[in-house]
């Protein structure tokens, strides 16, 4: 284009362009060419909010079926522990997702004639209420199943760590029966744990437990006992084993494994 | 003289009326050059503008003839003119612009008087040069090319309050330029 600028120059700016048009030199980009980039982009960034939506439910569902969630309401230890619980990967590939989702919609009018902080804040908090309101459907629930028994997802492996504790002071049980120290609860590794109960445990939201109770228990472990120092009832966020002969649920596909 | 607006202009090009090309050169070039000279201040502004239709005959049909064609071929220039800036790394120019993330106070286009706006001028001619691009640029597109808020923030693809801010920057570093040069300039207002 140097050379054909330069050529150019001799002439002046209209004469030059117009021969360029005249000759063929320069020809008009067909209107299909920006159709077919502005629906790629409608797609690129349909698909990159799709993306954010999934990885931003994951994280609410794996702090929740983890028990992470709930630990905040023992205090500062829960915080703290609850702020090295939380999965930083999954967050800031969620994260990057959203600056590139952004970048994305500033080429729009209705985002760059607003400041950047409104259109932010709009991808932000719809990614983060769909993300809850995905978290609450069995999606996760499914395909954390599907996985577990069949191995066979794209993401193989990111589920199964669900179930790993990812804190050493967090455990997840179904209550089994009481004990005059507290109570025994079932974990989703299918072992039995004993809570002990003290002065100094935390009962936030009441201490009216009851067998098959799915609860949240807050305390260092010491082989198969548990010092409470927090104990909140949940929310079931999944199966637990029921004994050593358990089978898949039913409705899951099976495979030849 | 075509009494075709610019729209109806393109409008024509678009349906493969190549020569009506030549009125929209006509129409722009001076516009083009003089925001060229007053923006990049290189001996190659020619070549820029020159590449600036060129940039627009190729995609005229991505031109939404509903919408004004000023800025449209505006938005073309800012575009080449900051790929020269980068290209020849004279100035910086920063990806992320704070500017654009909190809301501003809303700004209005001034209503200044005419005196005041030549004496502006004036004081830019003189001054222009250093100013940053960030404040340079609406500076000359509101004080040289007489484009309003609303227009600038299509050009720029920034928010209208931030072209407020900017100018209103941009004044107050010119002041500081001027008072530096010419100690005397203020008193003798």
């Amino acid at each position: 284009m140097n050379n054909q600028n330069s050529q150019k120059n001799q002439l002046p700016i209209n004469e030059s362009v117009m021969q360029a048009v005249r000759s063929g030199m320069i020809k008009m980009r067909p209107k299909w060419q920006f159709i077919l980039r502005a629906v790629l982009a409608v797609i690129g960034s349909i698909v990159l909010g799709l993306f954010a939506l999934y990885f931003a439910s994951l994280i609410v569902f794996t702090l929740q079926r983890n028990g992470a969630w709930f630990i905040p309401a023992f205090g500062f230890h829960g915080m703290f522990v609850f702020l090295f619980s939380l999965p930083w990967l999954l967050i800031l590939l969620t994260a990057l997702f959203l600056v590139v989702l952004e970048i994305l919609v500033r080429r729009y009018s209705f985002a760059y004639r607003r400041p950047l902080l409104y259109s932010a804040l709009a991808i932000v908090l719809v990614v983060l209420i769909g993300g809850f309101a995905v978290a609450k459907t069995p999606i996760h629930n499914n395909l954390s199943n599907y996985e577990k028994y069949n191995g066979r997802l794209c993401c193989a492996g990111m589920y199964r760590e669900l179930d790993r504790p990812r804190f050493n002071d967090i455990h997840v049980g179904k209550i089994l029966g009481f004990t005059q120290e507290g109570f025994t609860i079932r974990n989703r590794a299918g072992e039995t744990l004993l809570t002990v109960l003290a002065k100094r445990t935390k009962m936030p939201y009441g201490a009216d437990f009851s067998v098959d109770d799915v609860v949240v228990v807050f305390g260092p472990r010491h082989g198969d006992t548990v010092e409470a120092l927090g104990i909140r009832r949940i929310d079931d966020m999944g199966p637990f084993p029921a004994g050593p002969s358990r089978q898949p649920p039913a409705l899951l596909p099976k495979t030849g494994r | 003289m075509d009494e075709a607006t610019d729209e109806e202009v393109a409008a024509r090009v678009q349906d493969g009326d190549i020569k009506s090309f030549d009125i929209l050169i006509e129409r722009y070039e001076k516009k083009l050059k003089r925001y060229a000279a007053r923006f990049l201040f290189k001996d190659d502004a020619d070549d820029i503008v020159q590449e600036v239709f060129i940039k627009a005959y190729i995609n005229i049909k991505s031109f939404d003839a509903q919408k004004k064609f000023s800025s449209w071929i505006y938005r073309i220039a800012h575009n080449e003119f900051i790929n020269a800036i980068k290209k020849k790394k004279t100035e910086k120019i920063l990806f992320f612009d704070f500017d654009l993330l909190f809301p501003h106070p809303a700004a209005k286009d001034s209503a200044d008087s005419e005196a005041i706006n030549n004496s502006l001028r004036v004081m830019l001619e003189k001054c222009l040069d250093k100013i940053g691009a960030k404040y340079r640029e609406p500076l000359v597109l509101y004080y040289f090319e007489n484009l309003n808020y609303a227009e600038i923030s299509e050009i720029l693809h920034i928010p209208p309050s931030t072209v407020g801010v900017r100018l209103a920057r941009g004044k107050a570093i010119l002041k500081k330029k001027v008072n530096e040069i010419d100690p005397t300039y203020e008193q003798s207002k």
